[in-house]
């Protein structure tokens, strides 16, 4: 079914093509390829970390707000898929700077 | 390699390892079908059509019109001699429960039969007013009308507020998702409903 293999067909071949013209027309090193996977890893792991954080974060603001207005604020405010992207960008600084901390040690 | 780049690379390998799951594997589907609530819809003594959401200009949902001409049905088929319509108000004056109240009217069911409540803003306080509501009608045995996702949890309240509930769910789980991006819809809808359980079992004075 063409629902089902779309994305992935895409997705291998993007890649395929994105591994070829990098080892070939810019000739980076395949050798550097497992250790871009790993760091990728870690962006990915530190963007769920940032989602549990404003996950907490968001639930603590909304029983703030029903306290301090005295109205109902539903907790489905905190399942706003913005925040999934402003995780990723938060996920994204972090990383950076860790990188560069570490760097200068 | 340091240990937080460690854990990381776990948490990271973990989330897309889940992530292929469920967006390429049948999996939120099989778990979807285990965790709806078939239907059984039988005489009950009221049909209590749960709230939903509006949008912003003050007009029922889909998902809102869809439970209540689905409590509308249920009644013409004679399931029950009250029709309980519940949904919070916008802020403007309207309310799901007023809108839905006169869109059963206008569709021939007689005003005696219809109860309205719209101050209720989560399935906990719905059960609690329900059961205010339906007290004096001597009401306990109840067609409850929500999505199917929602009616495990919304049965598991009513049933503590002292009802017995018949569950009449909307076909509205989309447990035969096709598409990557279906399923993790799919995925989110069923996360954010065993939160909301977990929260309503942990926190049980509290509102959910």
């Amino acid at each position: 079914m063409i629902e089902e293999a779309f994305v992935p067909v895409v997705a291998v071949a993007s890649t395929a093509l994105g591994c070829w013209i990098a080892a070939r027309r810019l000739r980076w090193p395949l050798r550097g390829l497992a250790p871009a996977f790993g760091k990728a890893l870690e962006c990915v792991g530190a963007v769920v970390l940032f989602c549990i954080l404003n996950a907490v974060v968001g639930t603590a603001v909304i029983f703030a707000a029903r306290a301090l207005s005295g109205r109902f604020v539903s907790l489905h405010l905190g399942a706003d898929q913005t925040l999934l992207a402003v995780s990723a960008l938060q996920a994204l600084v972090f990383q950076w700077w860790r990188e560069q901390s570490s760097r200068r040690d | 390699m340091s240990r937080s780049s460690a854990a990381l690379r776990v948490v990271g390998g973990a989330t897309l390892a889940g992530f292929a799951l469920c967006a390429f594997t049948p999996l939120p589907n099989e778990v979807c079908r285990r965790s709806v609530v078939a239907a059984e819809p039988r005489p009950a003594q009221a049909i209590v059509v749960l709230g939903s959401t509006m949008t912003p200009d003050g007009m029922l949902s889909a998902s809102s019109l869809r439970r209540a001409l689905h409590g509308i049905e249920l009644y013409r088929r004679g399931l029950a001699p009250w029709l309980v319509f519940l949904g919070p108000g916008d802020g403007s004056g309207n309310s799901q429960a007023a809108i839905r109240a006169e869109l059963a009217l206008r569709s021939g069911i007689p005003p005696e039969a219809i109860v309205t409540g719209d101050e209720m803003w989560t399935t906990r306080e719905e059960a609690e007013g329900v059961r205010r509501l339906l007290a004096p009608k001597g009401a306990r045995e109840i067609l409850l009308v929500t999505g199917a996702l929602h009616m495990r949890r919304a049965r598991w309240l009513f049933e503590r507020a002292g009802f017995e509930v018949i569950p009449a769910p909307l076909s509205d789980a989309s447990c035969e998702s096709i598409g990557p991006e279906s399923r993790i819809g799919l995925t989110l809808s069923l996360l954010q409903e065993w939160l909301a359980r977990a929260y309503n079992a942990v926190l049980p004075g509290s509102r959910g």
